[in-house]
């Protein structure tokens, strides 16, 4: 079952702007390792379950992946054939909105080359441009 | 230990503009404060400042127009990338009173529940101390020999240097030995399932009124 909300106040929503940078979520905060995009962009739910799917692959279990967004913003799409009009389209998928410096994934209890294997293979199932980052110690 | 000293330049500009005129030249605006003395704007350079905290030098004097002061390095902001820094705050200390200070959690031996599958989550990656600026130890070195599976090490368990206490309460939980996960198979999608909608917030309410209209 790919990733959406429970509830919604609203079925359909506007695509809106996604301006600026991140300013929160832009930290690694709960694992060790994290992929970081350096792109504005809209990931969908399939592709985080596939970055999901390809680090178990690829740790076999080992370590813990925490995924620091949700796809909260639903797409909508008309059907193949379907004449101009009759409304909006209905409900194809759900997306995470996520700005530059966003943590989309963290890693723990992994050792690092381990994490920048693992971060690679997922950054190739991304829309955007993503890096791997360290956890940084506060003052 | 010895203190670093850290060159500083009195700043007399302050506001976006000319902060970001100085970032630009490898600079950082840096405030001073604390201790019932006044706030001192000051310049530091960016490349220092991430020396020290590389080094994880917190405690510093900082030397501007003659003056020395001892100072810790409380707060450090960066840009959304976590790359640049921006701002950094420095507080005013007494190096005969007692600091608060994030230090780093370090494992020491292996878990017996690590070697039989499970995952050893660090919840806590530092732990914010109190001790004297000269006692502050490099980082809290945990025994994890002796975690099994579900098992959980709390700040009670920890063996402190002298002179060292932890802010967190005794039974925050600093590191657990997680059983493993398990590596779940992808299932093909049934179209049904694929089209399936959240739930709409105030659809019942909606409902109600619209029949109640239409009686």
């Amino acid at each position: 079952m790919p990733l959406m909300p429970k509830r919604v106040k609203y079925r359909k929503i506007q695509r809106g702007t996604l301006k600026g940078k991140a300013t929160r979520g832009n930290r690694v905060s709960f694992g060790e390792y994290g992929l970081q995009v350096m792109e504005r962009g809209w990931i969908t739910s399939r592709q985080l379950e596939a970055g999901r799917l390809a680090v178990m692959h690829f740790l076999r279990g080992e370590g813990k992946l925490i995924t620091r967004v949700f796809p909260h913003k639903s797409m909508t799409a008309t059907a193949s054939e379907t004449r101009m009009g009759k409304g909006k389209g209905e409900i194809s998928h759900w997306v995470a909105r996520a700005r530059p410096g966003q943590i989309i994934y963290e890693l723990a209890g992994v050792p690092e080359e381990l994490a920048v294997s693992a971060f690679a293979r997922v950054a190739h199932k991304l829309p955007i441009r993503a890096r791997f980052v360290r956890r940084r110690m506060h003052p | 230990m010895e203190i670093p000293q850290v060159e500083a330049s009195p700043r007399e500009v302050s506001g976006s503009r000319a902060c970001r005129r100085l970032r630009r030249q490898g600079l950082a605006p840096a405030v001073l404060y604390g201790r019932g003395g006044p706030n001192v704007l000051l310049t530091l350079h960016k490349e220092t400042v991430a020396e020290l905290l590389e080094r994880r030098e917190l405690i510093v004097q900082v030397s501007w127009d003659g003056r020395l002061e001892d100072a810790q390095i409380t707060e450090v902001q960066y840009d959304a990338f976590g790359d640049e820094i921006l701002h950094v705050d420095l507080t005013r200390i007494s190096l005969s009173e007692s600091v608060e200070v994030a230090v780093a959690v370090a494992t020491r031996g292996e878990a017996p529940g690590v070697s039989e599958g499970g995952v050893l989550e660090i919840v806590q990656h530092e732990l914010r101390i109190q001790c004297l600026p000269s006692a502050i130890p490099e980082k809290i070195t945990v025994d994890i020999s002796g975690l099994n599976i579900a098992d959980n090490l709390t700040v009670a368990d920890l063996d402190l240097p002298p002179g060292v206490s932890v802010v967190a309460g005794g039974e925050t939980v600093i590191l657990t030995v997680l059983p493993p996960s398990e590596v779940e198979e992808e299932a093909e999608l049934a179209p049904e399932e694929l089209l399936l909608e959240p739930e709409r917030i105030g659809a019942e309410a909606e409902d109600k009124a619209s029949a109640e209209e239409s009686e």
